[in-house]
């Protein structure tokens, strides 16, 4: 018979082994990641390096990418995956993949919803200084592109083939309806100040009869009102709400209650097929919005080369300039293979003749500013019934400003974007909305002090 | 001491049990302590934490937002619990009926939607009660019922309504099933018995059949109590991930997953999963108290 005494012994010794993996694994120190070391710097051709890369991004759109690279470095395989951030999932990998130490992937990309956190959790290596030195490589691009991956010591941490200034897209038909023209600068005046534009949407609901809106939902507008500021959110520990979120709030109550949006969510089924159905005027997105957002929803066959774009949509000024989005890409600051990642960052990120193959390839806006002036002049498209949008970006990606961009602008934005919901579905009133507001950034930042 | 312990026979039974204790230790208990550590931890970056202590559970012991989840992770259990017993055992009681007919469609019928992921029913339903374009706002207007469309997915109490409904729906077939073995279980001597003494269907229902269930009854309390203090992915699902509107659907489960994974603060994720973990403990042992009573 197996003793009382012997039993309890082995279930102590088993707990004692837990408990002393628990403490090994558990107290590991929790570090930032260090730079290993550096690669030799060195002239090589593109031939010359050779092994496999590892590459994993949110945006399916590197598919396309990593070939070119790899035509350009015949030696270099890249593995890429796609890890799709629907619920976050891209993130949450990144982030248990890097608590973890991994070296893989060797390269990786980040959204401008959360990109920085990716910086201050110093997951890019920094690329500024030797053997990089990306300081002399950026002078080409659009400034806030390399400007806003710098970390906390100003070092540039990784690079965007794109810019993403904001435009707005209308339907010529109804602008035709209603004012009498579909010419872009004349659209342009409605649309390019937050009072005219409102007043378009009053003409929009009388000239239909209220069968057609100025927007599919207001939370559309989000995105331009979120960059009117001039402050971050969290200055000195404190929470600062700008002027223009809460008259954000009271005129989407007002374009909700008196019929100027078709009451969709931006990103919501609905939302998308109010592109195709042709009820509503006007849609605020930026450079990537039009290619794979608008088109691709609004006349899919044309879009899949079914048949020829209908031509039925301009694009005008918004109410004000913004930036959306934007995927950079950087290298895994635990990576064995930093020299192989940084070939890929600076392909994407600077090679001209990528950017120029690629814009010309998707219509996609790059940031090396010498592509963007060779292919202006020749570029129109027939989505936008022959409009050339190009140039028009070029200008405003010149007044991008994301300065005041901060790590938790992504969640602080949505809890704002819930109060607004809430207030103009008249669920709330407009003091309580913005205590509420308070409430929520408080969930997700605890220690910040929000009155 | 070890080559004692294979040696000698009594003992071989240890080596046949490792693997599962090695298994449990991995992936239980490990992870339980684990967690208690993280819970003792705040945030700096995305991967640098430091130690604050109990200062977690401060932070949810004091937060009204806690309560609220816990209210709202009852509220909808309950909403949907109480029609689900009273309509499971009405249809089990029919079901097990030999006089109705097409009985074993019907079983499969009311089962089927227990078979629907849950995501997808919230993917569904958030279409369904969409402000302009939903079927639910057409349905109504078409009917008269209302002069304009409505908006559910801002309405609180619509929407823990709404929840409550699709997790009545998705479980009532499943519990029908459990009642109905639980009545093939019931001797038809005892039926037979009271035919004789003349007792009418009603008092057949509550004197004989009601009584002998109730260990069926409290084995379906238990269970749907654990998994309804869990819910998480309809209200997940049918708010876009936000909990809204204004927390409604914020369930216990719904803030810790935000709170680790939106809001990256596992420590204070992990004082949500204790929390969580010692309130379920609490109620399976008052649960598993009244059954022990019984028997």
């Amino acid at each position: 018979m197996i003793s009382k005494k012997r039993i309890i012994s082995s279930t102590l010794l088993l707990l004692v082994a837990a408990l002393v993996s628990f403490t090994v694994i558990g107290c590991k120190k929790e570090e930032a990641p260090k730079a290993a070391e550096a690669p030799a710097a060195k002239e090589m051709s593109r031939a010359d390096y050779s092994g496999n890369v590892v590459v994993w991004s949110f945006t399916d759109e590197l598919k396309d990418m990593m070939p070119m690279f790899e035509a350009e470095y015949p030696n270099v395989k890249v593995e890429f995956t796609v890890i799709p951030n629907q619920d976050e999932v891209y993130l949450n990998k990144i982030n248990t993949t890097l608590r973890s130490r991994s070296a893989t992937p060797d390269a990786f990309t980040g959204e401008a919803a959360f990109y920085k956190q990716f910086i201050d959790a110093g997951y890019w290596e920094p690329i500024s200084d030797a053997p990089y030195n990306a300081e002399e490589l950026v002078k080409d691009l659009v400034p806030y592109v390399p400007n806003s991956s710098r970390n906390a010591d100003g070092k540039i941490t990784a690079l965007s083939w794109q810019a993403t200034p904001g435009a707005l897209f209308y339907r010529r038909g109804i602008a035709k309806e209603v004012l009498g023209t579909d010419d872009p600068a004349e659209v342009s005046k409605w649309t390019s100040d937050l009072n005219k534009f409102y007043e378009l949407g009053e003409k929009v609901k009388e000239t239909t009869n209220g069968e057609k809106y100025l927007l599919a939902g207001y939370s559309d507008m989000s995105q331009f009102i979120f960059n009117l500021r001039d402050s971050p959110y969290v200055v000195d520990n404190k929470l600062v709400i700008p002027e223009g979120l809460l008259d954000y709030m009271k005129i989407a109550k007002d374009m909700r209650d008196n019929g100027i949006e078709s009451g969709t969510t931006t990103w919501q089924p609905p939302w998308f097929s109010s592109m195709a159905d042709g009820s509503v005027m006007c849609y605020i997105l930026p450079t990537w919005g039009l290619h794979y957002v608008l088109k691709p929803n609004a006349e899919p066959e044309a879009n899949n080369g079914e048949k020829e774009f209908e031509g039925d949509w301009g694009m005008a000024v918004p109410p004000a300039s913004y930036s959306w989005g934007g995927t950079w890409i950087g290298i895994n600051a635990l990576s064995e293979k930093k020299d192989l990642a940084w070939q890929v960052v600076k392909y994407l990120g600077r090679d001209e003749d990528f950017q120029e193959k690629w814009s010309k390839k998707t219509g996609d806006f790059v940031a090396n500013t010498k592509v963007q002036d060779k292919i202006t002049p020749t570029f129109s498209e027939p989505f936008l019934g022959g409009q050339n949008h190009y140039e028009y970006f070029v200008g405003e990606a010149k007044k991008i400003d994301v300065s005041h961009r901060g790590p938790w602008d992504f969640q602080i934005e949505n809890a704002w974007g819930d109060q607004v919901a809430l207030y103009a579905s008249g669920n709330k009133s407009f003091d309580q909305a913005v205590a509420d507001f308070k409430k929520a950034v408080q969930e997700i930042l605890p220690d910040v002090e929000v009155d | 001491m070890a080559r004692g312990l294979i040696k000698n026979r009594d003992n071989k039974g240890y080596l046949f049990i490792l693997p599962y204790f090695l298994a449990m230790l991995t992936f239980q208990l490990y992870p339980i302590f684990y967690t208690f550590y993280l819970s003792m931890l705040k945030p700096v970056t995305l991967i640098k934490m430091e130690f604050v202590g109990f200062d977690n559970y401060a932070r949810l012991l004091t937060n009204p937002l806690f309560y609220t989840a816990i209210g709202n992770t009852w509220f909808i259990w309950l909403m949907n619990y109480v029609p689900q017993l009273i309509f499971a055992l009405l249809l089990a009681v029919i079901l097990t009926n030999p006089k109705i007919r097409a009985r074993e469609t019907f079983r499969t019928l009311f089962f089927l939607p227990n078979l629907v992921t849950a995501a997808s029913i919230g993917v569904l339903f958030a279409v369904f009660l969409d402000f302009k374009n939903g079927a639910f706002n057409h349905i109504l207007i078409e009917l008269g019922i209302f002069s304009e469309p409505y908006e559910w997915i801002q309405d609180k109490m619509a929407m823990r309504m709404a929840v409550s409904l699709i997790q009545w729906w998705q479980w009532f077939g499943y519990t029908m099933i459990i009642f109905m073995a639980g009545l093939s279980a019931i001797s038809g001597d005892l039926y037979e018995a009271a035919n004789i003494d003349g007792a009418s269907s009603s008092q057949v229902f509550f004197k004989v059949t009601l009584p002998l269930l109730k260990p069926t009854m409290l084995y379906v309390m238990v269970t749907s109590l654990i998994g309804g203090l869990q819910i998480f992915d309809i209200p997940r699902v049918i708010t876009n991930g936000r909990g809204g509107p204004d927390n409604a659907l914020t369930t216990m489960v719904l803030y810790l997953y935000n709170q680790g994974f939106k809001n990256f603060n596992l420590g204070y994720a992990s004082a949500l999963a204790y929390a969580l973990f010692v309130m379920i403990i609490i109620f399976s042992a008052i649960s598993f108290k009244v059954i022990g009573k019984r028997d």
